[in-house]
């Protein structure tokens, strides 16, 4: 590495290059330190007895894992492992390990996430499911983030996939699904208690036990808290945004018969928060003013999946669920959702591996809005049918495997959509794959699309009268549109070096804009005004283009490095119908062209670990966010076979830093700053 | 990674640059230290690959069975380990068994898919990919004392002698005893001691 020339030329340059810098700085020293070293003789394994064999953790590959490494997708899976050594106390921090997955913090309670682009507060291109159950939400179509609160401990894996993935989850998998999958009871046996606070998250724990219940039954339950401290806005103002949640849940696993199984899963929770948002005092408001709002979200769910093995070759699973929130947001939004599939999986002859299966949703919601803001109707039971195939088929045993398949879906507002997709995976030896793929995905209607109000400001006509500019959902706004056409090879080398990469090319259609419509004159409320609305339109178009690559190195039977890149490029039009100047430049320059993770895990020996993982994030041009770096660290003694004690810094290299900007101001913006907590762990 | 100054970035500019150089001391610093313990450290709690570990395992089980006289036709001819099915290890397993003795025998490796030509092996590594067909492979191999090691969820119960298992992300391992009679195999007591050891279920089809 050359020597650093004169310090002076640096200042005067920009932070994006400082930040760029530090990362070129931090990848190079990781990379080439190993070369420095004295390379020690790798341990031979055969020389050890059988006791030290057994005392040696293994990194193993699971089943899931294996299978998912010859899947023609863009698959990245984050481990239980992976999550302990983040050192992140939350899923949107968890996210950010992940090249491809833009995870922007707005204030201390909101996020913006995304995969592949279109980042907004409520970016609604990207599902999430918990065990199987979505948790994207009808009204704005998205995720609350803030509600997705599920103890980190209790994950399994979470599988983030980037792409469409509509032909078997259907509408709004659009740019990527994320599958959250949460430990079985059988692996949670025992008392589990973790503590701690630091200057932002000021106390959080978590008290689980679980264990057998009979002879066929495994449990768990488990109760948790957290209060965290409230950011400083881009003023240095109290950013009115400080948060507390209390949750709890639990998780049985029955074996019935030797063929079936039952899983029963719920939680329940209550969340206040602060909001930095708006609010329109009056009619005769020119415009919204701020204004700090106490959120309580309280809410809960129930699920249970049956699950019948017939035989190796056949399976079958009946799901349902109940999902209730109550969110007392800039709308009141009540709202339950019930849900029940069925999914069976069978083996046809010697080639064919066919999975098929039905589903049927539920949301019933009452919405009480403000002179701000409300959604029309404010009663709504809306359904949703489903019902997909997906054959696999063995072109060349081990070899060539062709994935065809559809999902079919009708909604409440657009009717029936197709989301067909076809894949290839070629594994030309075992360490290595080539896939491809071409798919189609749509983005249905969220209720604020068909049927939100927004009055966001009072003028005075020339005659003297009063007028209103308002925001309004269109009820008869079209399903956006997606074809994307992907390509990856993914290769696992010398045992000890792994290398995914996955490029794309979007192609999207009936994208909307802000378009005015037509005024018209309204009595109610008073006085009597006209409105000027403005409203969506499925007005444009655009295409977006990108690589992913990730890359992971066991340098030492103690040392591994994770990275990933991830490079974007967004371009949107409108067509000549449309006069949304907004739109198209908002989109392009809501995500980051460029940006990066490396990821170091040391064992210290002595059962010390030491994590450190570098982000960066190229600037937002859209809302004149520069570039930044975010550096965390951790650094864990397992003291105890059982129990371990961690410190955690958190966005080590600045003081604070921002990340996004809320279009709809919804949310306001304040300021991630640097934080650091302690943490027990003790199992019993 | 480049791009514009923004309006912002030249207030922010100085102090990234400290915390950059902070952040490079730090890492350097670490980086050091951990490469420290390296040396002294012991192997309590090092990490390795799920089949580097099982490849040793491998090995090591061969030091404590003894096999009848009949297997080998001579003192000096190889102990012979296969994998039947889908490989695994990769070349994790040659490189472990590379120029490998047990006592005066060198250890040869060998991968099948039909298990008839298993019946040559001392020890056969039954992949997840055959397990389905265990009993065929028994079948094929009865009289032969051939160590069938798996790693599929109920093998040893199955039939299998030797069964891998994961607890608490560490190897460990079951040995179905009455599978071993009836391969012909002597365990050592204690390779016995540190497995779990099981007989085949009541009533199974083996009595």
């Amino acid at each position: 590495m050359k020597r650093e020339g004169k310090r002076p030329a640096l200042t005067a340059r920009s932070s994006v290059s400082a930040t760029a810098r530090l990362v070129v700085r931090l990848a190079a020293l990781l990379l080439l330190a190993p070369a420095v070293w004295p390379r020690q003789r790798s341990e031979d394994l055969t020389e050890q007895s059988i006791e030290d064999l057994m005392q040696i953790k293994v990194t193993s590959v699971s089943k899931t894992e294996e299978t998912l490494s010859k899947t023609a997708a863009a698959v990245f899976v984050i481990t239980q492992e992976d999550i302990a050594n983040s050192g992140a106390l939350n899923i949107p921090d968890v996210l950010r390990m992940v090249p491809g997955v833009e995870v922007a913090q707005i204030n201390a309670n909101t996020w913006a996430i995304t995969i592949r682009g279109f980042n907004q507060r409520f970016a609604n291109k990207l599902l999430v499911l918990v065990d199987g159950r979505s948790v994207y939400t009808p009204s704005f179509g998205g995720v609350f983030w803030d509600m997705l609160d599920l103890p980190l401990e209790n994950i399994e894996r979470i599988e983030v996939i980037r792409g469409p993935g509509g032909s078997v989850w259907g509408a709004n998998a659009v740019n990527g699904v994320i599958n959250i999958i949460t430990k079985k009871t059988s692996e949670t046996h025992g008392g589990l208690v973790v503590g701690g606070g630091g200057n932002v998250e000021q106390g959080f724990g978590l008290l689980q036990f679980g264990g057998k219940a009979g002879t066929s039954t495994d449990f768990r339950a488990y109760t948790k808290y957290f209060n965290n401290d409230h950011y400083s806005d881009p003023l240095g103002l109290n950013g009115a945004d400080g948060w507390h949640a209390l949750r709890g849940g639990f998780r049985t696993d029955s074996t019935i018969t030797p063929r079936d199984t039952l899983t029963f899963e719920g939680d329940i929770y209550t969340v206040r928060e602060g909001a930095p948002t708006l609010n329109l005092p009056s009619l005769t408001s020119p415009f919204p003013v701020p204004f700090n709002e106490i959120i309580n979200d309280r809410g809960g769910f129930l699920q249970g999946v049956w699950k019948r093995t017939s035989s190796p070759r056949s399976d079958t699973t009946l799901q349902f669920s109940y999902d209730h929130y109550a969110r007392n947001d800039v709308v009141h939004d009540h709202r339950g959702i019930f849900d029940v599939s069925f999914q069976n999986h069978r083996l046809w002859g010697e080639k064919q591996d066919i999975v098929w299966g039905l589903e049927f949703l539920d949301s019933d919601s009452f919405a009480r809005g403000s002179l701000y803001a409300s959604l029309l109707p404010a009663r709504l039971n809306t359904a949703l049918f489903g019902t997909f195939i997906q054959d696999e088929i063995t072109l060349l045993p081990d070899q060539l495997y062709l994935t065809v398949g559809t999902k079919l879906e009708h909604n409440h507002y657009t009717g029936f959509g197709l989301m067909p997709s076809i894949r290839a995976a070629w594994t030309p030896t075992r360490n290595q794959t080539v896939w491809a793929s071409v798919s189609r995905a749509l983005r249905t209607p969220s209720e604020v699309d068909a049927g939100v109000r927004t009055n966001a400001g009072g003028f005075t006509l020339p005659d003297g009268s009063l007028a209103e500019l308002a925001f309004m959902g269109n009820p008869k706004i079209n399903d956006e549109s997606l074809v994307t056409y992907e390509l990856g090879y993914r290769a696992a080398l010398w045992n000890r070096v792994s290398f995914d990469f996955a490029a794309y090319y979007n192609d999207y259609d009936n994208l909307e804009t802000v378009e005015p419509g037509t005024p018209f004159f309204e009595s109610s409320p008073p006085p009597p005004h006209t409105v000027f609305p403005v409203t969506y339109q499925n007005f444009m178009l655009g295409e977006t283009h990108g690589l992913e690559v990730a890359a992971s190195w066991n340098v030492t039977h103690r040392w591994s490095l994770k990275s990933g890149y991830a490079f974007e490029r967004i371009h949107m039009h409108v067509s000549p119908l449309s006069v949304d100047t907004t739109s198209a430049p908002g989109l392009e320059g809501a995500s980051p062209v460029h940006s990066a993770q490396l990821r170091s895990h040391v064992d210290l020996g002595h059962r010390l670990s030491w994590d450190t993982t570098t982000y960066y994030v190229d600037r937002l041009k859209a809302f004149f966010i520069p570039s930044y770096t975010r550096l965390d660290s951790e650094l864990s003694w397992r003291f105890r076979e059982k129990a371990s004690f961690s410190i955690v810094g958190q966005n080590l290299a600045r003081d604070h830093h921002m990340e996004f900007v809320d279009v709809t101001q919804t949310e306001r913006t304040t300021l991630v700053k640097r934080s650091a907590y302690a943490k027990l762990r003790w199992e019993f | 990674m480049s791009g514009g100054a923004t309006a912002r970035s030249d207030v922010s500019s100085g102090r990234t640059i400290r915390y950059a150089r902070l952040a490079f001391f730090c890492a350097l610093a670490a980086l050091l230290l951990s490469a420290i313990p390296r040396g002294v450290a012991e192997a309590q709690s090092n990490t390795a690959g799920e089949y580097e570990v099982k490849a040793a395992f491998l090995y090591n089980f061969a030091k404590f069975i003894e096999w009848p006289e009949s297997s080998f036709p001579d003192p000096q001819s190889p102990l012979t380990i296969c994998v039947l099915g889908s490989d695994p290890f990769g070349r994790t397993l040659d490189d472990a068994l590379q120029g490998k003795m047990i006592g005066n025998r060198p250890v040869t490796l060998e991968r099948f898919k039909n298990p008839a030509q298993a019946r040559q092996c001392h020890i056969a590594f039954v992949s997840s990919s055959e397990a389905r067909r265990l009993p065929e492979i028994q079948d094929q191999l009865r009289g032969a004392s051939v160590l069938l090691v798996g790693e599929s969820d109920g093998f040893a119960e199955a039939g299998g002698v030797l069964q891998f298992v994961l607890q608490d992300n560490r190897v460990r391992f079951v040995i179905n005893t009455d599978a071993a009679q009836r391969a012909d195999l002597k365990v050592s007591s204690k390779l016995l001691a540190l497995a779990e050891v099981i007989h085949d279920p009541p009533g199974g089809k083996h009595n």
